[in-house]
């Protein structure tokens, strides 16, 4: 799946608004999978609400804390050389479906 | 030493004890004797080897436990948890205290959010612990070597812990902590362990003595007997050796129908190989939820037909699809919602997107065709007679012949008579109906306490839906963790089910019990249970009332 990530900068700051494309939201896996992407990025990512804060996206703690579902919407942002890349990555990254889906044996 | 506890099953083994240790002193809030440079050595060195340690097991399990443990190696190396830390140390606290202070906060704030990150705020938990622990130079966490088939003796164990488990060693899993509905008890009965949760004071038994865990008493004896000793293990041989496949009933002859919840083709030949008389739920979610697009009418029919070739004629039922905002599918996008439980899922779902639900129900009635069976059908989350009504004519339209629903919601055990008038049959989903019932989510770890279907208000609900049954001559099933319970099994037998469905591991305990028990005994074991004040309670009377023991 590729989705079209579109870039905005203000003030030095390159930015883009992604939708969180994992079913169980960036919990447990998905968010482990953002927070090894974001270790090997330079310049570093943040992730935030619309309406919050930014967090460093290389603390899983905070990721977690921030509790994005499926669906909400998350701004990836970073500043400095490169910081397009990052950001395309990351937002990529975010964008796509990264469960996987395993039958509960006692869903009833 | 004897102890007490809850026991999981009826299982009895004896052997030597080995314990796991996952809780670490908590460290006092003192001024360092060390340097601040070499305190941050140290906090550094010992989560670095926590964090490989993790690794190093994430890499050898697989699934669920992996991801948690790679998460957890993630935590030990979260460098927003670092700079907390350095801000301990910087004002000369210990490592030890500026570990636990910093992962505290942070446990802190995901348990406020409830849900599924509270979850994530006991692998945090566990995190600081082991480096706590490795700091203070103390036991944590260690999983026994398997020189012998041992008895794990534990506070409680995580998922991430009994995924690890070298099952083919442990003889038999004793918690201190825990609960019959949690996690470890489900796993026991999934696998067939022997286990007595809630023990207090089993922390206690060296490494290495011989006891003997009785999970029908829910006793460990201490210092057993060679005598005793020699009884047990004549006990174990005479269990593994029996291969009893008999079809369920009552010591008064009457038929219980044991049936296994399967949720693929893979599963039918455990569950018939374990004496299941027939599917008692075919979860028929594993069509579904890999898919990227619904499922063709043919490639479904192509699936249902394999499942009822494989189970020969015997019967099974199958659930139509249960999605939802819990249960999501790519390809029904649906909105998040803030509490799933309680919104648009099971029939909910299927309605909102009836073509899904008329596809599959095309394909399970041409199924039934294509080869010899027994097909029943049901839907899940049905509110009411009204709904189970439109449900029963739409599967009729489509072919379908023996057409029931689940009863999980309160409002259709209570308005059942209604329901019965409408359908062929009803099964009662227990986990659901507990969780409804008690207004306890079960995905929130905090409530874990609530999810207990023993509990007299459950019980009183399923004897409404029993009396319906009873009324009109119509089969009742039990399909939720409730029924793998085997002292359990018999109080809903004596509230009017006719027949139960359960993980395969879970059939021969529960054929066992039901064997020692009449249809007036079981009815007046029910009694005493629905007058309980709570599920604790309506358990200890039940087992104290017993006319004999359950093995």
């Amino acid at each position: 799946m590729n989705i079209e990530i579109e870039l905005k900068e203000e003030s030095g700051v390159i930015s883009a608004e992604v939708v969180v494309g994992s079913k169980s939201g960036l919990h447990a896996r998905p968010a482990a999978m953002v927070v090894a992407l974001a270790g090997t990025l330079e310049p570093p990512v943040t992730l935030r609400k619309p309406d919050g804060q930014a967090v460093n996206a290389r603390s899983i703690v905070k990721v977690l804390y921030q509790n994005f579902c499926h669906g909400d919407v998350v701004v990836v942002e970073s500043t400095g050389d490169g910081a397009e890349d990052s950001v395309r990555e990351m937002a990529e990254l975010v964008a796509r479906e990264l469960d996987h889906e395993d039958a509960d044996e006692t869903d009833d | 030493m004897n102890y007490q506890g809850l026991g999981v099953g009826l299982g009895i083994v004896v052997g030597p004890v080995r314990r796991m240790f996952n809780t670490a002193p908590d460290p006092t809030d003192t001024v360092s004797a060390l340097s601040v440079e070499e305190e941050r050595v140290r906090a550094k060195t010992a989560l670095e080897s926590v964090a490989a340690e993790l690794e190093s097991r994430a890499k050898h399990a697989g699934g669920e436990a992996h991801d948690v443990l790679a998460a957890q190696a993630m935590m030990a190396r979260d460098p927003d948890v670092w700079d907390d830390i350095e801000a301990q140390l910087v004002q000369r606290k210990t490592a030890e205290w500026a570990v636990f202070h910093a992962f505290g906060a942070f446990v802190l704030m995901l348990k406020s959010l409830g849900g599924t990150q509270a979850e994530r705020a006991g692998d945090l938990v566990d995190v600081s612990r082991r480096t706590v622990a490795a700091l203070m130079d103390v036991p944590y966490g260690e999983l026994p070597e398997c020189d012998e088939p041992y008895i794990l003796i534990a506070e409680d164990l995580s998922p991430a812990d009994t995924a690890l488990l070298d099952l083919s060693c442990v003889l038999a899993l004793v918690t201190s902590g825990g609960s019959p509905t949690a996690h470890t008890a489900i796993l026991a009965r999934a696998k067939g362990l022997v286990a007595v949760v809630s023990a207090e004071g089993v922390l206690d038994i060296p490494d290495g003595e011989i006891v003997v865990v009785d999970a029908a008493e829910g006793t460990i004896e201490g210092s057993p007997s060679a005598g005793r000793v020699a009884e047990v293990r004549a006990l174990m041989v005479q269990e593994d050796d029996d291969g009893d496949l008999s079809a369920g009933q009552l010591s008064d002859g009457t038929a219980v129908p044991l049936f296994a919840n399967v949720g693929s083709l893979g599963n039918v030949e455990n569950a018939l190989a374990k004496g299941a008389e027939g599917v008692g739920l075919l979860r028929t979610e594993f069509l579904f939820f890999e898919e990227q697009e619904a499922p063709t009418v043919e490639a479904q029919a192509a699936s249902y037909t394999e499942i009822l070739k494989a189970m020969e004629g015997r019967k099974t039922v199958a659930r139509t699809l249960d999605a939802g905002a819990d249960k999501p599918l790519a390809f029904l996008p649906m909105d998040a919602e803030e509490n799933p439980a309680l919104g648009v899922r099971g029939i909910r779902t299927a309605i909102r997107h009836e073509q899904l639900l008329r596809d599959q129900l095309t394909a399970l009635a041409a199924a039934s065709e294509a080869v010899p069976s027994d097909l029943w059908v049901m839907a899940p989350m049905i509110a009411d007679a009204a709904e189970a009504k439109q449900f029963a004519s739409l599967a009729r339209e489509h072919g379908v012949k023996t057409v029931g629903v689940m009863i999980e919601v309160p409002s259709c055990a209570i308005v059942a008579d209604q329901v019965f008038e409408a359908v062929d049959f009803v099964s009662i989903g227990t986990n659901d109906l507990t969780q409804y019932a008690l207004a306890a989510d079960r995905q929130n770890g905090a409530v874990a306490a609530y999810q207990d279907p023993w509990h007299p208000a459950v019980l009183r609900l399923i004897r409404i839906v029993g009396n319906a049954a009873t009324a009109s001559g119509k089969p009742l099933s039990v399909c939720g963790e409730a029924a793998s319970d085997p002292l359990l099994a018999v109080v809903l037998v004596g509230l009017g089910v006719t027949s139960l469905s359960m993980v395969p591991n879970a059939l021969r305990d529960v054929r066992a019990t039901l064997a020692r028990y009449s249809l007036a005994e079981a009815r007046a074991l029910a009694a005493i249970a629905v007058n309980g004040t709570s599920a604790g309670e309506a358990r200890s009377q039940v087992r104290a009332a017993l006319p004999r023991p359950p093995r």
